[in-house]
């Protein structure tokens, strides 16, 4: 972060934020400045995943030395910092027990469950997690450590909720030996979920599949598992866009919105470029400042469905102005029965060039003002997840081998960047499942693995083929946030496979190999678990 | 990181007056010479250690060649990991050391990262580590990884530090038989490389080997044998992009016409304060044919001494795994 204060009566402030507008209140407070008076610029995010609203702690201090210097302060958090006081993902410890008729139906659960927050309040999802599981009990508590905060992290609570909820499901189908995607199938109301299902055990080719656990000949054993994911993903009323048409032609959309690598930028353009008939490159888009149109923050997977409505109903807004400014070149037709096309404009058999229509004109060009609306947005995802891995019972390793995620959306805008959401939800739950963990020392009380040579992310040598799909079958005219419903399912698909592959269910992540070798010593001959 | 001066000899007798002249005898504390800092800077950003001066190893001339002869193989303490995984002669004649100059860390850390820099580098144990913890190997009172989180550390010669050596060099060079010259202000010595680390019971707790700070390493030389042209590295690790091991085995077989082992060297890696090698499971393989049964009972051998802490008893089916397949990899079996 950047607090550019030097004494007068103005600020800009640089920030890696998800929310423009969440900046110029706090930092005018630190400052003793009016809000109007603090800009925010987000030219370029570098990230967010849920953590970045508000100028927080270490925003906090800049701006207090920025004001006691009257001099700019940048301000970068080390790696250790991060680790240790900008917040984690909330843990999870969850006890669940159910029951299950012979045929397959869940009948009744019954759920422990613990956020683990630090000295916050942690986030978790309830149980029953997305499966119908009759009568249902659960307990949910806050239990505070000495560590540094939870904070939004990717679906908060999610993935947590749903791995507890995959392994039960996926324990309760051995039992009774049924295959786990019908068994999941029995239990999911949606249908939505049923296509998906089937659609990901054809592309990870389940038939491979061997019902016993651990049932595969030599050291090497390969294992197939699933899960199934869920999000909202809807929009709200915030975002203000305006279009403006030159005389020369260029076109500027602009919207105070930030782009934490999404693709924001991308449709922003783009829903413009199609409205009025032009190339992608023919639109610039301004965002990221606070001076700008009003915008959302970017939490819960909400920027598109608020800001692509709102862009749309700009940019029709526009084309109707203009199509009113240029009708009378092309005989007064109604401005709706004017089209837009190959920048070109058309009416009746008459056709002129964008450049002809925009030079019709005045001085200042024209400018459309888009609101939010809500008919072109809706809410409610549905993913199905499927890994396969290949288990070396003779040292744990865990090998991913691939993955398939099958994902809907509504109305994708732009299916590169759909797919690029479902990539990341995988690569990040394969993570989770296998690598990552904060270590904490119970007597000491501090991070024993803050960076990254110890906190182990996946690298590319982890990668496993990746398929990403995206679920067509939906015919929603509507965009719906998508991120974090990607990120959910994979977890489950993944420790689900593992323990097909080798036979030892590992509850507490990650799995590595330690705790495999020693499920497996444990379990002394494998055990014949089947479904 | 602590502010140092940054120093640039062009020999190796003013590398080493810049390395002794300091009141510091604090390994933490004294001059550090650097040749690729791929360890030195974490330790320095770290604060583990903070030399006030450091010496740079990388103008001294002569010091990073790899030469080849009937006699074996000398590799200068500034040639690089990845010179030493891509030379030919290498891969052909040691190939073991090949493998294990490849599985260190990344590409980008093997272009900079040097022999020398390998078998000098210090451990990594979370506690050590980390700044605001004064371990005993920092000069505390206490392991922290003998009650703690002790899942990375020694299942064997611990104690009463239980860190393990993290070189992957190590171990193989170890088996090969390999020697290290070092320069210090007395001139020159060689150390046959079983002398050369350090248990924490025997020798300064506070350092991993037996130089002195005023020492550098110049060359190490690997005899050729028979047995190092069939010699084999096998690490594990948690994550494949980049990772130590959590056990590792250097192994080097010769068999006979018979195919009876006519010789063989064992030497594990990430499971002790140093390099360990295990001659009891060398001889029980002497004369014997490979078989799983035979391969089995000797990485039952190998394991033999073993006494894992709270954390990681899963370090010994592990290693014995690797034991097994190392042996049978490098007997061509």
């Amino acid at each position: 972060m950047v607090v550019d204060y030097r004494g007068g009566q103005e600020a800009t402030i640089y920030a890696s934020t998800q929310g423009t507008f969440t900046i110029p209140a706090d930092a005018a407070k630190e400052l003793g400045l009016a809000q109007s008076a603090v800009t925010s610029s987000v030219e370029h995010m570098g990230g967010g995943f849920g953590s970045k609203f508000g100028i927080g702690i270490e925003g906090m201090f800049a701006c207090r030395l920025s004001k006691e210097t009257k001099a700019p302060v940048k301000m970068m958090l080390t790696r250790h910092d991060e680790f240790v006081m900008a917040g984690n993902r909330s843990g999870a410890w969850q006890k669940l027990k159910a029951g299950v008729k012979k045929d397959g139906t869940i009948v009744a659960i019954q759920a422990r469950q613990y956020r683990l927050g630090g000295i916050g309040q942690g986030s978790q999802a309830g149980q029953p997690y997305i499966y119908t599981m009759g009568e249902a009990y659960r307990e949910i508590y806050a239990l505070h450590t000495n560590e540094d905060s939870a904070i939004a992290m990717r679906a908060p609570g999610h993935p947590q909720a749903s791995f507890a909820a995959e392994s039960l499901v996926d324990e309760l189908a051995y039992k009774i030996r049924m295959d786990p995607v019908a068994f999941r199938k029995k239990n999911l109301r949606d249908t939505v979920y049923h296509r998906q299902l089937d659609r990901g055990a054809q592309e990870i080719g389940w038939s491979r599949r061997n019902p016993i656990a651990g049932g595969n000949h030599g050291p090497l054993k390969r294992g197939f598992g699933c899960a199934v994911g869920i999000w909202g993903g809807g929009g709200n009323n915030q975002c203000k866009v305006d279009v403006n048409v030159s005389r020369d032609g260029a076109v500027l959309v602009a919207v105070g919105t930030q782009d934490l690598g999404t693709g924001t930028r991308t449709y922003t353009r783009a829903i413009v470029a199609e409205e009025l008939g032009l190339g992608i490159k023919d639109v610039q888009e301004r965002i990221g400042n606070s001076k700008l149109g009003g915008a959302n923050p970017s939490g819960g997977s909400t920027t598109a469905p608020s800001l692509a409505p709102s862009v749309k109903d700009a940019a029709v807004k526009t084309r109707l102005l203009l199509a009113e400014r240029v009708a009378p070149l092309l005989g007064n037709p109604k401005p709706e029965e004017i089209t837009f096309a190959d920048k070109k404009v058309t009416a009746g058999g008459r056709s002129i060039t964008w450049q002809e229509a925009c030079a019709s004109l005045p001085a200042a060009g024209i400018t459309g003002h888009g609101e939010w609306r809500s008919d072109l947005q809706t809410r409610g995802v549905h993913g199905a997840s499927f890994a396969e891995v290949e288990v070396d019972v003779e040292t744990g390793h865990v090998k991913p081998i691939k993955m398939v995620h099958v994902q809907d959306g509504g109305l994708p805008l732009n299916r590169l960047t759909f797919e690029s959401q479902i990539n990341g939800g995988m690569i990040q739950s394969l993570g989770q499942a296998l690598w990552e963990g904060r270590v904490m020392d119970a007597q000491l009380g501090i991070q024993l693995n803050p960076g990254f040579g110890d906190y182990k992310l996946p690298g590319t040598l982890e990668m496993p083929e990746m398929v990403p799909i995206i679920d067509d079958d939906d015919k929603r005219e509507a965009v719906i946030g998508i991120a974090e419903g990607c990120n959910i399912p994979s977890l489950g698909a993944v420790a689900n496979a593992v323990f097909n592959a080798c036979g030892v269910r590992v509850r507490d992540l990650p799995i590595t190999p330690d705790k495999i070798l020693m499920g497996i010593l444990s379990n002394g001959s494998m055990s014949r678990t089947q479904a | 990181m602590k502010s140092f001066e940054w120093t640039n000899p062009a020999t190796i007798n003013e590398a080493v007056k810049l390395l002794a002249t300091s009141s510091s005898t604090d390994i933490d504390e004294a001059p550090r010479p650097i040749a690729g800092g791929q360890d030195l800077l974490t330790t320095m950003k770290d604060y583990t250690s903070r030399p006030a001066r450091i010496v740079n190893l990388k103008n001294i001339r002569g010091l990073n060649n790899i030469t080849l002869n009937a006699r074996g193989l000398t590799i200068g303490a500034l040639v690089t990991l990845t010179e030493l995984e891509e030379h030919a002669g290498v891969r052909k004649s040691f190939p073991g050391l090949a493998e294990a100059a490849h599985s260190i860390a990344t590409p980008q850390i093997r272009n900079l990262g040097t022999v020398g820099g390998n078998l000098c580098q210090r451990p990594r144990c979370w506690y050590f580590r980390l700044e605001d913890v004064n371990c005993l190997k920092k000069g505390g009172s206490e392991c922290y990884a003998a009650s703690g989180e002790n899942k990375y550390n020694a299942i064997i010669a611990g104690g009463p530090s239980y860190i393990v050596h993290p070189s992957d060099l190590a171990p193989m060079l170890l088996a090969l038989g390999a020697r290290v010259t070092a320069v210090g202000p007395k001139g020159r010595r060689v150390i046959p490389l079983d002398k050369f680390f350090t248990l924490p019971s025997e020798g300064n707790i506070r350092r991993e080997n037996v130089l002195n700070n005023d020492e550098i390493i110049t060359e190490i030389f690997v005899p050729a044998s028979a047995l190092a042209t069939r010699s084999t590295y096998l690490k594990f690790k948690e994550r494949e992009s980049l990772d130590f091991a959590l056990a590792s085995v250097a192994a080097a077989v010769q068999l006979a016409p018979d195919k009876t082992v006519r010789a063989a060297r064992i030497v594990l890696g990430g499971v002790a304060p140093i390099p360990w090698r295990v001659p009891d499971a060398e001889n029980f393989l002497t004369g014997k044919a490979l078989n799983p049964e035979v391969l089995t009972e000797a990485a039952k051998i190998a394991l033999a001494q073993a006494k894992p802490l709270e954390k990681n008893a899963y370090k010994v089916p592990l290693t014995q795994t690797l034991v097994r397949r190392a042996v049978a990899k490098a007997a061509g079996v």
